[in-house]
């Protein structure tokens, strides 16, 4: 019975999921155009190519996220039936899994971008002083392509979901609650599985893509404002320091998850241990 | 200075920092990927479920009663 709810759940999820892409990408390429005819240097498609590549990573990141979390959620009831020892340690995981898949996959396309951006954008020799640190502010200014690709997905993500997770608690509230008298979240009630399905694509699916869109232009504006400086150029190690915070951040977070696991998990402790 | 940028370009390629960069993201994917599987893994019986919420059969027979459910969302609020 539980397994036959959560691939209710799943399959509504992945419904909406694609017809929200769907539009999204239709949105994407028509904004693409708009970024191409006012924001490119020399008509190449730099910035436009980052912003795709930044849409497109940003959805990846919230589908992960959602399909982990659909995947996950009946587990962990199981798990919590067995201990809430056990059902910490599932649901955990599952957090586990968005957290460093998206951390890691922002960083790797950004990182291989700039590398693919500097061997296209930089020439071999420069003319003089000046051209040689007006292409290297250009290419980090196309950079930030990728940083409004992780945003413009991010918002829809964000309100498109959290409108149709609204919309379905009420909906289910309404005709569960107040017409038929069930409990919230009753399993009698077939509303309960549109309003998990949109706690699904909003509030994981949705945040997936807004914590993406949020570390992807946190990092493109603070490479954008580093490239102003002459010194900092002159020193790429210093420039790529955004980059690196979020990699040493990567490994904390590595080392601090397992802090979590030492000794049994109940009642009391469970809050605490989230906090470690 | 234009000697110092041509190569701090191919620094930007070849680093310390790219190391880095490139360890910690792929520790990080293959983390959550060694997550996925050991999620995978958890062994599922049915036996062990204590607390059965609902039966089918009961969602069945509430799912007869869906004429009686849309008699009363069309009815007027008074």
């Amino acid at each position: 019975m539980m397994k036959h709810i959560a691939s209710l759940i799943k399959s509504g999820a992945i419904t909406f999921l694609k017809k929200e892409y769907l539009y999204l990408g239709l949105f994407c390429a028509a904004f693409s155009i708009l970024v191409y005819f006012t924001a490119e240097v020399n008509n190449y498609p730099y910035t436009t190519f980052a912003f795709l590549i930044g849409a497109v990573t940003s959805m990846i990141c919230g589908y992960i996220g959602m399909l982990i979390a659909v995947h996950t959620n009946w587990r962990t009831t199981y798990a919590c039936n067995l201990s809430i020892d056990d059902g910490f340690h599932v649901a955990f995981k599952g957090g586990q899994v968005l957290g460093f898949a998206l951390v890691g996959i922002a960083l790797l396309v950004l990182h291989v971008l700039i590398s693919i951006y500097a061997r296209m954008f930089l020439p071999e020799t420069y003319a003089n002083k000046e051209e040689a640190i007006h292409l290297h502010r250009q290419l980090f200014e196309c950079i930030a392509g990728y940083g409004l690709g992780g945003s413009t997905v991010a918002l829809f993500g964000r309100v498109g979901g959290g409108i149709y997770t609204k919309a379905a608690d009420v909906g289910a509230d309404l005709a569960g609650k107040v017409c038929e008298g069930l409990e919230e979240d009753s399993p009698k009630n077939p509303g309960t599985i549109a309003d998990n399905v949109g706690d699904n694509v909003g509030d994981i699916a949705g945040m997936g893509a807004d914590l993406f869109g949020s570390l992807a232009e946190a990092t493109c504006a603070c490479l954008v404002v580093s490239a102003v400086s002459e010194d900092i150029l002159l020193t790429p190690d210093a420039m790529f320091y955004p980059l690196i915070i979020s990699a040493i951040g990567i490994f904390a977070s590595f080392v601090s998850q397992f802090l979590a696991k030492i000794g049994p998990v109940n009642k009391s402790n469970v809050e605490n241990r989230l906090k470690l | 200075m234009t000697n110092q940028l041509s190569e701090s370009t191919q620094f930007m390629q070849k680093t310390w920092t790219d190391a880095i960069l490139y360890i910690m993201c792929f520790l990080s994917i293959g983390w959550a990927l060694v997550q996925t599987v050991l999620i995978n893994r958890i062994p599922m019986s049915p036996d062990k479920v204590k607390v059965n919420i609902i039966s089918k059969s009961e969602l069945v027979i509430k799912g007869s009663d869906q004429e009686q459910l849309s008699q009363n969302l069309n009815e007027e609020i008074p």
